[in-house]
């Protein structure tokens, strides 16, 4: 199946001294919910920007929805809601959404329509015909969220949807953002919020000084980090239990923790787990509990930025504005 | 793309209608036309203005050849030139400067600039409905004015419609360079005050082009007038076959050296008149478009609308050492030159003045279009 997003080698210099991309290869499967993560500056929302021809890329090669990456037809089938975006103040709620409705190339007919769902579905239809300048950062984003889905896209891009808005209006998104997979919509999300992400993307992402470092689902990119962590009651010499295991199952890396009584064994397979629990009754411990564990996505996150020398989530975004 | 562009013109409408500015300056308009078109009468022996005592002047009486002069100078001279022309030009301005910086700001521009439209389009709506403020205003109080006019004095001035798409025009000049200024800086403060510092340099170009133009003709009037009182004093004694009598050798002789002095004056002045007439060409010449209108207002000149309060020539205006025909002849001169001054070629005028507009958005497009955001 053709992928939604497909890019190769995307590179960004701006003003020919900041790389803000040095090279990004993408694809995004058709009906799949992608985060991309990574520090502030990395250059997510550059690439973000690139796709919907708000940027020009200085190299570029691959295709969105089956067109090159720049082709304005495309757009009218992607919705996108920028970070910090900005409506005018004097538009109520219903009229943004006619607007950028028009703009999409979506009918008058249809636009009356699909706007008061929208806003039903954001839940903002109470305030639709107040002017946007009396809403709260939440309440723009639910519609700027409403606004990204007037054209009924295939592909919705949201950088940063989540932002400024309230734990149970990020429940409604993420509810919102699974209908649309269920759909069968492409979902291309930018965020920093790794636990929103962790729980709605089916792949993710992660990005680092302008390139992709890692890239699958969550699964596949935890797959080296999983581990069973079986926890003794009142162990008598811990280490020695520890040292024991790795010794029946022929493998290193078997740690212990005095505090928590607990033994980490770096293995997935479940089967090869048994052995370690015989040797520990053995050896007359008492297993109070044996959980299955990986890395977060936020470890994985951390692992990412500190391999490629950036461990200052915070750095300084690439400037804004100018030509290539 | 129709679908797109009138989105936009009713986005620019919601956005008019969210301005105070854009009200003040409707009800500026409004109080304007009401002041200027309302608040005097024509009497059978003058003029009454307000409750004031009547002015006694036969030429104003409501029968009067200088009744239409008089409500036709005032339309141009004050409401188009004074009111329409300049202040609700630079409220115009004011009001519609942040429309383009507003819209190329982070946090706008990437929401439009994702739409399935091109940069270019996009920019030139924008820009188109920028124009919809001036537009309405004009529409407004243009016909507020002419409705009132026609009413009240039963003049009918169908040339003062025209002032609806031509000052429109002059406001596509200024806006233009507004445009591009925005664009470039993506500053109110700089696309407001640059467009009126280019517009006061336009104005200078222009103003001392008129005026250079204006003693040229002056002093060309001067010359024909005086050959051809020559002409005719020498033709009556031709006719009458005898030498000219002692008086009408003096006036000759008199003549002749005005007719000289006036003749070589107009030729050093006639470079001066070329060069700046040259200059001009490289700026939007707003100030046609109102001369264009005056003219088809039949608007009197200046010396024209004194004329109906007072006799330039009489003793009480005219200097001891002067005589009545010369200062007559002087009076006539300059209202003839005035005249030939506010004969503008309407079409050069506008066709280069444009060719100029499109310079300067073809400038702001291609910045618009080459620009990351």
């Amino acid at each position: 199946m053709e992928s939604t997003i497909d890019i190769q080698g995307v590179e960004k210099i701006y003003r020919g001294k900041t790389h803000a991309l040095r090279g990004v290869d993408l694809r995004i499967a058709p009906g799949e919910v992608f985060g991309l993560l990574g520090p502030n500056g990395a250059g997510k929302s550059t690439l973000v920007k690139i796709l919907m021809t708000v940027i020009r890329p200085t190299k570029c090669a691959g295709t969105m929805l089956g067109q090159p990456i720049g082709s304005k037809s495309t757009l009218a089938r992607v919705g996108y809601l920028p970070e910090h975006h900005k409506f005018p103040g004097y538009l109520k709620g219903a009229q943004v959404l006619d607007f950028f409705g028009a703009m999409s190339g979506v009918p008058r007919a249809q636009r009356k329509r699909k706007a008061a769902e929208l806003l039903e579905l954001v839940d903002m239809s109470a305030w639709a015909n107040t002017r946007i300048g009396k809403y709260s950062k939440g309440m723009r984003q639910r519609v700027g969220l409403a606004q990204a889905l007037m054209n009924n896209p295939q592909l919705v891009v949201l950088d940063e949807p989540t932002d400024g808005v309230d734990p149970v209006g990020r429940r409604d998104i993420r509810n919102i953002l699974l209908r649309l997979k269920d759909e069968g919509r492409t979902v291309f999300l930018n965020s920093h919020l790794l636990s929103e992400l962790e729980m709605v993307c089916d792949r993710v992402a992660i990005m680092v000084k302008g390139k992709v470092t890692r890239q699958g689902t969550i699964d596949e990119l935890t797959e080296d980090t999983r581990r069973y962590i079986i926890t003794l009651h009142q162990p008598s010499d811990l280490a020695e239990s520890g040292r024991l295991v790795g010794q029946a199952l022929s493998i290193e890396g078997v740690q212990t923790e005095d505090t928590t009584g607990s033994i980490t064994i770096p293995l997935s397979d479940p089967a090869k787990i048994q052995g370690a629990i015989d040797r520990l009754r053995a050896g007359g411990q008492t297993i109070r509990s044996i959980q299955p564990s990986r890395a977060s996505l936020e470890d994985l996150f951390m692992s990412a930025v500190a391999a490629e020398g950036d461990a200052t989530p915070g750095a300084s975004k690439p400037h804004k504005g100018g030509e290539r | 793309m129709i679908r797109v562009f009138s989105a936009m013109m009713i986005d620019s409408l919601r956005y008019l209608r969210s301005r105070f500015l854009f009200w003040i300056v409707l009800a500026m308009s409004a109080i304007a036309a009401a002041a200027l078109f309302g608040t005097y009468s024509f009497t059978p022996t003058g003029m009454k203005i307000l409750w004031f005592d009547p002015i006694e002047n036969p030429m104003l009486a409501e029968d009067g050849v200088g009744r239409e002069i008089f409500v036709s100078y005032i339309f141009n001279a004050y409401f188009l030139k004074f009111w329409l022309g300049w202040g609700a030009m630079i409220l115009a301005l004011i009001s519609t400067a942040s429309l383009i910086p507003d819209y190329i700001s982070d946090g706008s521009v990437e929401l439009t600039l994702s739409k399935p439209v091109r940069r270019p389009v996009l920019f030139l709506f924008k820009f188109i409905s920028g124009l919809l403020f001036v537009l309405l205003q004009l529409s407004i109080g243009v016909g507020f004015a002419y409705i009132i006019i026609g009413i009240r004095f039963d003049q009918w001035m169908h040339g003062a419609l025209l002032a609806i798409p031509l000052l429109t025009l002059q406001f596509v000049y200024l806006y233009a360079i507004s445009a591009l200024i925005a664009v470039l800086t993506r500053s109110t403060i700089a696309s407001l005050l640059g467009t009126i510092l280019i517009w006061f340099v336009i104005s200078m170009v222009q103003f001392v082009s008129n005026t250079t133009l204006l003693q040229y003709e002056m002093q060309a009037a001067t010359a024909q007038q005086n050959q051809a009182k020559i002409v005719e004093l020498e033709a009556q004694i031709a006719e009458e076959s005898r030498d000219p009598k002692p008086f009408e050798r003096a006036n000759l002789s008199s003549w002749t050296t005005t007719m000289e002095a006036a003749q070589k004056s107009a030729d050093s002045i006639y470079p001066w008149v070329k060069t700046t007439a040259r200059i001009e060409l490289f700026v939007p010449k707003t100030g046609d478009l109102q001369k264009f209108i005056s003219s088809k207002t039949k608007a009197p000149v200046t010396n024209e609308f004194a004329g109906l309060f007072m006799d330039f020539s009489s003793e009480e205006f005219r200097p001891a050492n002067v005589d009545e025909e010369t200062m007559r002849d002087a009076n006539e001169a300059e209202t003839i030159a005035r005249k030939k001054v506010r004969k503008v070629g309407i079409v050069e005028s506008i066709t280069t003045s444009m060719l100029i507009v499109c310079l300067l958005l073809f400038l702001a497009i291609w910045r618009f279009t080459r620009r990351d955001y």
